[in-house]
């Protein structure tokens, strides 16, 4: 059934069979006048109260003398109930969709279309503070389930009416509504019809989480070229450099696009701070991520393949330890590795009580027993643990670096240092080959602009910073075709 | 056969300067004279006016037809005798390329590594290059940015360290026994240097005029040649004449803090500059034979052909040192860079002049 029927009896079997067996779902038989009419709704999406006060209440108390339906529903819907929000609906499509959205929707015999009433009241989650992108100096707020909130957060930032949000609905089954938000004038139409297209072709029967549509959106690679942030204010931010937007209903976290290599530095954090320390900091992050990535794979390419590298001292001193243990130093690094993982996977899984336990069994197998044991070295040992505290410090490429680091061991154990360079070499070539929405990804590095480097190599003070705004799809490079996609 | 995709002047001689920046590393008295190394600056000066000279064919094409490369001029001129030239251009990058991998490989096993596997060190050189070359010339130009960038600066740091052991002294004045080094050197930069086929090839793929950026880059290498071998020469004196690779044992004796072993960043930022330059040869030849192939995939078996072809050249050999310096002897190396780089341009421009009737002027 596609049209609303003017036959009361054949919307309400409709309705009543595509809700079988539903629990949550509300019916209510009225007599307006002369006139048949019933009420829809899904409990626990709408509030019975905000119902029975604003619409059942006017509805029943109001005598409607018209004798014509089209009359009587026109009543309702200017003098009746003129209140209360209303859309007018004329598809079983959009009945169904509004009942899902927490809207209460009226039927009135003889007349051909319904009416829904904004009477939303579902339980949610209140603004807080994002676990996962906490800050020093920036604003408590982060993202929530509801959609609106949301979009409220953004709107509540960027006071402007170029700020757009155009909805659209994703996912066949769970018809979640979404946004794409990006300011008009700023954002590149061709990245906005890019993005929009892609979402068209999102053929998700449920999207439950933002992590869903990412890969609708970007060719399968390492490094994600989708941002993700669970802060309005990075949002806003990212949406006055050109960028857009998708905020998803029921998950705390909205993407944005193009999203480059240099992002992964950058937090809201440093724009709060001091320039110069600012600067320190990035390229604090920048050794971090190298050191992530390469040190294991030099530590063990240098200790297995080319021990002369090292400083004379430090040489005897790594010979030694290796000497009292049985495994290569390859296994080694790849075993305390694996075992750190497998802590860190515990500690994520474990009911919280038992976390600390965790913790400190893995802290003591790890750290002293296996040691002291002569299983691993302990050069080793310290290899591993500054590397995977480095690995902290770029949390956005955790799950980039876990795993390279693991190939680089790998290389580093069958080639040596060669291998590493050339793993580096071959790192190069792929973040060098990949773009986002039409931006090089590893832009302004390279291709490179000068100008680009004032919030990259440093991070320059907000008087130089805010004299002008290039947005993204300004950056060299720019513009051409994805290959592809 | 039409370039479409399009890297800025800058990303092209920055390609080009690793190309020509590799070759010059591993110049010794064996290949270009054991009297003054600092004569070769003047050298690399005159190959540089060479150069120029040469390239003025390229501009005058590349402006009548901004999106052709050469060989697709050839074969738009020629027919059927211009795609024996577009061939006969994939085979000169290959050689040009088993020539670089050959000499590296050199370079790697009588210094740093001797034991290591020369078969899978090259396997892994030229899978990284082809992987490159597949990706597309933005990617490589765009990686050669990074490593120029890491090439530059590692190479400061060297130079840096080696300032405590400059002796001004061991400097020679220059000409003092004639001119032999000069143009021995001469001989060596033009035989090994392949930048005019590659820019060749590559310069359609350039968005802005390069004329004044070519300047530039033609005038780098000297600058960074000239201070190279006043180091080479500063610090190691008549040491320097005596070793295979006399950079590369430049680099062996700066010292940092404690950190003696700056010839393995050495060799290491020259394997990054190698896969770039061996990614920039396998692009050329699939450049060159873009009539051929057309989709990616059928690219990436071209190139994985012209891999496993330089790989065995490269291995065979390096087996034997006599053969490779027979085989890449300079004049030899000097005819092919001389043919492909500048008497097919030459003829060729000539054969475009007179096919659009506009005479020879």
């Amino acid at each position: 059934m596609e049209g609303i029927s003017p036959r009361l009896n054949e919307n309400r079997e409709y309705i009543c069979g595509q809700f079988k067996n539903a629990v949550d779902f509300m019916k209510r038989d009225l007599r307006l006048g002369a006139h048949e009419a019933v009420l829809f709704g899904i409990d626990g999406l709408i509030n019975k109260q905000l119902v029975t006060i604003c619409v059942l209440s006017p509805l029943l108390r109001e005598e409607i003398r018209e004798q014509d339906s089209e009359s009587a529903m026109a009543k309702i819907q200017d003098s009746v109930l003129g209140a209360v929000d209303q859309a007018i609906l004329h598809t079983m499509r959009d009945v169904i969709d509004r009942m899902m959205n927490g809207f209460a929707v009226l039927f009135l015999d003889g007349c051909a279309y319904a009416l829904a009433f904004g009477t939303q009241g579902f339980e949610k989650r209140g603004v807080s503070e994002p676990e996962s992108e906490v800050m020093q100096r920036g604003s408590r707020e982060g993202f929530v389930e509801t959609f609106m909130t949301n979009v409220s957060l953004v709107r509540r930032r960027l006071r402007t009416t170029a700020l757009k949000f155009e909805k659209v609905t994703l996912g066949e089954e769970s018809r979640t509504p979404a946004a794409v938000c990006y300011l008009e004038g700023t954002a590149d139409p061709e990245i906005l019809e890019e993005l929009k297209k892609r979402l068209a072709r999102c053929n998700l029967q449920n999207l439950l989480a933002a992590g869903y549509l990412t890969g609708y959106l970007e060719r399968p690679a390492v490094f994600d070229s989708v941002g993700v942030t669970e802060r309005p204010d990075t949002l806003c931010g990212k949406l006055h450099e050109g960028r857009i937007g998708i905020l998803i209903d029921g998950t705390p976290t909205a993407l944005y696009v193009p999203y480059l290599f240099v992002e992964n530095f950058q937090t809201i954090d440093d724009y709060a701070n001091r320039p110069f320390y600012a600067a320190l900091i990035r390229w604090l992050k920048y050794a971090a991520f190298f050191l992530a990535i390469f040190l294991p794979g030099l530590y063990v390419g240098v200790a297995a393949h080319n021990p002369e590298l090292l400083p004379h001292t430090l040489l005897l001193k790594v010979a030694y330890a290796e000497m009292q243990t049985p495994f290569p130093v390859v296994v080694e690094a790849i075993l305390l590795y694996f075992m750190y993982e497998l802590m860190r996977e515990a500690g994520l899984r474990v009911p919280k009580p038992l976390s600390s336990s965790v913790s400190i069994v893995g802290g003591l197998v790890i750290g002293e027993t296996a040691v002291s044991a002569g299983l691993v070295s302990a050069p080793s040992l310290v290899v591993i643990a500054m590397t995977v505290t480095t690995g902290y410090v770029v949390p956005k490429l955790y799950e980039q670096m876990a795993v390279l680091r693991l190939v680089f061991i790998a290389v580093g154990g069958i080639w040596g240092v060669w291998g590493v360079l050339m793993g580096l070499t071959f790192l190069l070539f792929s973040i060098c080959g990949k773009s986002s929405f039409r931006v090089p990804f590893f832009a302004p590095v390279a291709p490179f602009r000068l100008f680009g480097m004032r919030d990259v190599a440093v991070r320059v003070g907000w008087k130089r910073l805010a004299r002008r705004n290039d947005p993204v799809q300004t950056m060299p490079g720019a513009g051409k075709e994805e290959k592809r996609f | 056969m039409k370039a479409k995709t399009k890297i800025s002047a800058l990303q092209l001689y920055m390609m080009l300067f690793l190309s020509r920046a590799i070759a010059g590393v591993t110049l010794n008295a064996g290949s270009v004279g054991g009297e003054n190394f600092l004569e070769n600056i003047f050298s690399s000066l005159l190959h540089c006016a060479v150069l120029c000279v040469f390239a003025l064919p390229l501009f005058s094409l590349n402006r009548t037809h901004p999106d052709l490369s050469l060989p697709a001029v050839a074969e738009l001129r020629m027919g059927a005798a211009g795609t024996v030239i577009s061939a006969l251009y994939a085979v000169f990058f290959l050689v040009s390329n088993a020539f670089a991998l050959s000499l590296f490989i050199t370079l790697l096993f009588n210094t740093m590594d001797p034991i290591a596997s020369r078969f899978s060190v090259a396997l892994a050189l030229l899978a990284i290059a082809v992987y490159g070359a597949v990706k597309g010339i933005e990617t490589v130009s765009r990686a050669a940015i990074c490593v120029t960038a890491l090439f530059l600066l590692g190479l400061t740091v060297i130079c840096i360290a080696l300032l405590p052991n400059v002796r001004p002294e061991y400097t020679k004045p220059v000409f003092q026994n004639g001119t032999e080094q000069f143009w021995r050197g001469a001989i060596v930069f033009a035989a090994r240097s392949s930048s005019l086929a590659e820019f060749a090839v590559l310069m359609p793929f350039a968005a802005e005029n390069t004329k004044g950026k070519f300047a530039l880059w033609n005038i780098s290498i000297p600058v960074f040649l000239g201070i190279l071998l006043f180091f080479t020469v500063s610090c190691l004196g008549e040491y320097a004449y005596l070793q295979i690779f006399p950079i590369y044992t430049l680099s062996s004796i700066a010292e940092i803090a404690g950190v003696q072993r700056l010839d393995a960043l050495f060799i290491g930022l020259c394997l990054m500059a190698l896969v770039v330059r061996l990614a920039v040869g396998f692009f050329a030849i699939s450049e060159s034979c873009a009539r051929f192939v057309r989709k990616t995939e059928s690219r990436a078996l071209l190139l994985g052909g012209a891999a496993l072809l330089t790989l065995m050249l490269s291995l065979w050999v390096t087996a034997d040192y006599e053969r490779f310096r027979e085989i890449f002897r300079a004049e030899f190396l000097l005819i092919l860079t001389a043919v492909f780089g500048a008497v097919l341009p030459c003829f060729l421009w000539i054969v475009d002049r007179a096919g659009r009737g506009g005479g020879l002027r």
